[in-house]
């Protein structure tokens, strides 16, 4: 087990090397330079490129930066008076992991509860209904589905505000609007996995030992239609971390998702390589923490070598 | 004897899509203390739905209870409340299923699926529930049990799987047990192994067995009594020496007759012509009727009633009635026959083997040091026009043998030749396209293998499209494929799943026969099929190889029935094939001890011979320790008869011999 995560972790250096490597050149042919103000006159133009090391040739610039990187240097921004971009970066997470956090979980128990629900009373209303419901909540895009919670919810009722993040009241609607596709994905998924697993033979055996039927949903059922799932809330998280950055604007929350779209506005280089560095290390994390969960869960993935009898 | 289970009367329905499918129509028995029931019966005939609402456990939405009552202990099974029902699964009547790889939790480790019945019906707790755990594995042979109780399913061989199952229906001593073909998963000598621990333990602890199956030869070495179901109905039911003896149903002496009996030769098997009838639309009068070749009149118009033949025996035939016509049973009319004749041996051109295996090896990498040796140097020759039969037991290397001939897989090493010519020399593709044509393939599960979204005309057009037969032509050879294999050019148009099981593997047949094969290698080809399909199924193997002068390499766990179809048999044996001989010969004088297990494993459909019968224990560890591989070479102690023996065992047999001790 400690090999495999060993071996997992050089993959993801590799993995993440690659994508630093292809965001700086992406982000090197782009148009345009976070110093391209008309105003400002070409001299001080070049002065500003030499004090950035923006002048030198493109692999030497990304040596730099890689050798600054590992030093946990991630550069200062260049619109935001030189401040670091490890500092913005600290300022501007807080909001956007709570948001994250408290959409991926409260989306993924509604999720699991609909879909068992919805196996349990296969064929009836409840799992049209269930199912009904995941269809839309994967085809609305969450910031239809934001504005919409903004317009009822916000200004008719007035039950809750609208943009600004003061404390958790501001995080509900946003939280909601995100979550809304985690909760159909989720159940759509627990829902034909839980169906296949209750027509498994060893829940026929656990009913013929006598067992009760909650007691074999939960012991019998749920875990071994967990298995699945859980492959899927790696990538889950990591989409709803990405929907962010639109809900985040939506809702104007102070988060790093806000920041790093307003960073591509104005071409400041060092903040989009920041964040985006940030977001593939996350990416690459979550999924390695799922891998080695699915190995928890299920045991025939766990032991290796066990020996056959 | 004392009466424990009481089943009156019951009728149960499904509820489906098309209609209300009839599963079990009005059927009664009982079961006495401490006896073996076995319901015997073809897929479809109600015997698991049977032993499922002893339980009630069919599927509550779509099960429609129409009539009947079970008692037990004073209880309706039937009607008593959810939490009675409760109370006496898995603690008065528990139930062994079929496929002992599904039927425990894969995230559970044994020990506690074990516990779960015992914490839930008795008083036991903690550190007792675990030493009670442990004493169930050692009962049923699980050895070092105070460690393997933490081991999770996957750990375990389908066998030691089984084991743990029954230790689970054992787990709080219940009176009966329902076993609903508990060996059908399992190989030859771990169902002797499985049946034999059953047996045991029964006597232990008088247990009354429930034993769903449809292997005659199980029922013979298990039952005290038989139930016949067909259609959904008990046709007879007594005693097991009445029923294999003295059977009167025409349905049940159809099914005795359809084995092959190794000691006697024959041509053709006897199978019962025509499929079940489907229970959507059961027939009027007896459902048997339309298969029966001597069916009265009355059997199309009205039921017939079970007729008492002993004390214990009944049957439900108008046979039996005092104005029936007396007919000598097929069974009986076979014996007489079959006493007479004696076939000759076939000549084959053993000069110019048809196909020829030299030291073949199939490795099968499993990551960095591993290797799996699924085919360890195999030498044999098939003949022109014979039929060469490959048995051993799962994963011994024998469909990865077929399929090496037929190139699905690159062999490691060796040298197959087919027709003389080595098969890797085919460079070209037209050369490729040759051979193909010459060797086909017919697979084991008539269900998968033929595409569902194909119309049987395509699927068998596919052949002719491929090897570049004119368009116009398909049409005629399509219909008479269909013809060949014994059906009628109306299935030309229809999709496979309209199709029984029996009828799909004839179009399997008839896709490998629309190339004009010379070889065809057939891979279990009817081990997913019901006794009476499979015999129509060999004739017509048979049928083909006369006609058509063809060559067969059968590939099958089931002795008798290689026995019955080969010419010549190899015994393979952890990818090596460790006896061959002709087939008569293989069974009356088998040499190598596997082959000597293995051939005394088998069940057979005669319950006198099966009490007398001994079986011989092929211990692996004990064989593979005293034994030095190097000097291991493939002798030919008789003429034709081939062993895999060391040169010590190879001294011993000849001992043996001299000492007039015939092996």
């Amino acid at each position: 087990m400690v090999r495999y995560i060993f071996k997992r972790i050089g993959y993801m250096i590799i993995t993440l090397f690659i994508i630093i490597l292809l965001s700086f050149l992406l982000m090197k042919a782009l148009p345009g330079s976070p110093f391209n103000d008309e105003r400002l006159p070409e001299t001080q133009k070049e002065l500003l490129y030499k004090k950035y090391g923006l002048d030198k040739p493109v692999p030497v610039q990304f040596g730099i930066y890689l050798t600054n990187l590992v030093q946990g240097d991630l550069g200062v921004s260049f619109v935001f008076d030189n401040r670091p971009v490890t500092k913005i970066i600290q300022e501007r997470i807080g909001a956007s992991a709570i948001l994250g956090f408290q959409a991926v979980t409260v989306g993924t128990i509604i999720g699991l509860l609909l879909g068992i629900i919805a196996a349990l009373r296969h064929n009836t209303i409840i799992d049209y209904g269930a199912t009904i419901l995941a269809v839309l909540g994967i085809s609305i895009p969450s910031f239809v589905f934001a504005g919409f919670l903004q317009y009822w919810v916000g200004v008719k009722l007035g039950w809750l505000p609208i943009a600004f993040w003061n404390g958790f009241e501001y995080s509900i609607l946003p939280t909601i609007a995100l979550a809304v596709g985690v909760v159909a994905t989720i159940a759509r998924f627990t829902r034909i996995e839980m169906l296949e697993v209750l027509s498994q033979e060893y829940i026929l055996t656990a009913k013929a030992k006598g067992l009760s039927n909650p007691f074999i949903i939960t012991k019998h059922g749920i875990r071994n239609a967990m298995i699945p799932i859980v492959t899927i809330i790696g990538p889950l998280t990591v989409n709803t971390i990405t929907g962010s950055l639109v809900i985040e604007k939506i809702f104007s929350i102070p988060g790093l998702g806000e920041q790093f779209v307003n960073s591509i506005i104005t071409n400041d280089y060092q903040l989009i390589m920041g964040t985006t560095i940030f977001y593939a290390v996350l990416f690459v994390t979550v999924i390695l923490i799922i891998d080695i969960l699915y190995g928890l869960i299920d045991p025939r993935i766990r032991v290796t070598g066990g020996d056959k009898a | 004897m004392k009466k424990l289970l009481q089943v009156k009367n019951l009728s149960v329905s499904f509820n489906t899509y098309n209609g209300e499918v009839q599963a079990v129509r009005n059927i009664s028995f009982d079961l006495f203390e401490g006896e073996t029931l076995a319901i015997v019966g073809e897929s479809g005939s109600g015997k698991s739905v049977t032993s499922k609402s002893l339980l009630r456990l069919n599927p509550t939405e779509t099960t429609m209870l129409k009539s009947g009552h079970i008692l037990y202990n004073g209880h309706d099974i039937l009607t008593c409340s959810e939490q009675e029902i409760r109370a006496i699964r898995g603690a008065e009547i528990s139930m062994i299923f079929q496929d002992p790889m599904t039927a425990l939790n894969p995230t559970m480790t044994i020990g506690k699926q074990i516990a779960e019945s015992i914490k839930k019906h008795t008083t036991l707790r903690g550190q007792q529930i675990t030493n009670r755990v442990i004493e169930l594995l050692q009962l049923v042979g699980i050895k070092e049990a105070d460690k393997r109780y933490k081991q999770y399913p996957h750990q375990f061989s389908g066998g030691m799987r089984q084991r743990i199952v029954i230790a689970m229906a054992l787990a709080c001593e219940p009176r009966i047990i329902i076993a609903d073909e508990p060996t059908t998963a399992l190989d030859v000598s771990i169902q002797a192994q499985i049946l034999e621990l059953l047996k045991s333990i029964q006597q232990k602890m008088n247990l009354s067995i429930i034993f769903i199956t449809h292997d005659l030869g199980v029922v013979a070495k298990m039952a005290d009594r038989v139930a016949v179901m067909y259609a959904g109905k008990i046709i007879e039911i007594g005693l097991v020496d009445e029923i294999f003896y003295h059977c009167q149903h025409p349905y049940t002496q159809g099914l005795l007759a359809a084995m092959p009996n190794p000691d006697i030769d024959t041509d053709t098997l006897y199978a019962i012509p025509g499929t079940p009838p489907n229970l959507l639309h059961p027939p009027i009068g007896d459902a048997f009727a339309s298969r029966n070749q001597h069916a009265l009149k009355i059997d199309f118009k009205e039921e017939p009633p079970l007729f008492q033949v002993s004390d214990t025996h009944f049957a439900a035939t108008w046979l039996l009635h005092e104005l029936a016509p007396k007919i000598v049973p097929i069974h009986q009319q076979l014996a007489q026959v079959q006493q007479e004749k004696h076939k000759a041996p076939a000549v084959f051109d053993k000069e110019h083997p048809y196909l020829s295996l030299k030291e073949v090896k199939q490795h099968f990498s499993l990551g960095k040091n591993a290797v799996n040796k699924a085919v360890d140097g195999i030498t044999f020759d098939i003949y022109k026009g014979e039929i060469f039969g490959l048995v051993g037991e799962s994963g011994c290397g024998k469909s990865t043998t077929g399929r090496s001939i037929i190139g699905l897989n690159a062999i490691t090493s060796g040298e197959i030749r087919v027709d003389g010519r080595n098969i890797n020399d085919n460079q070209t593709k037209k050369d490729k396209l040759a051979f193909n044509r010459k060797v086909q393939m017919i697979f084991q599960d008539p269900y998968s293998s033929l595409n569902p979204r194909m119309k049987i005309a395509d699927i068998i057009a596919e052949g002719l499209a491929i090897h570049g037969i004119p368009k116009n032509e398909w049409k005629p050879k399509i219909y008479e494929l269909l013809n060949i294999v014994g059906l009628t050019k109306e299935y030309a148009n229809r999709y496979p799943h309209e199709l029984s099981g029996g009828q799909r593997q004839r179009i399997g047949i008839a896709r490998a026969l629309a190339v004009e094969p010379e070889l065809i290698i057939a891979d279990e080809p009817i081990s997913a099929l019901d006794v009476s399909i499979q015999a129509q199924i060999v004739n017509l193997l048979k049928k083909l190889q006369k006609e058509r002068g063809l060559t067969y390499l059968f590939i099958a766990h089931d002795l008798s029935m290689v026995k019955y179809i080969s010419d010549r048999i190899g015994v393979m044996y952890r990818g090596k094939i460790v006896e061959l001989a002709d087939s008569q010969e293989l069974y009356d004088h088998p040499v190598h001890p596997y082959t000597r297990a293995l051939l005394s494993a088998i069940p057979l459909p005669d319950p006198k011979l099966e009490r007398e019968r001994n079986r011989i224990i092929f211990n692996e560890a004990t064989y593979q320790a005293n034994r030095n591989n190097e000097s291991e070479s493939f002798i030919e102690i008789r003429p034709g008869h081939f062993v895999m023996l060391t040169e010590e065992e190879f001294d011993q047999y000849q001992l043996a011999q001299e000492g007039g001790i015939l092996l």
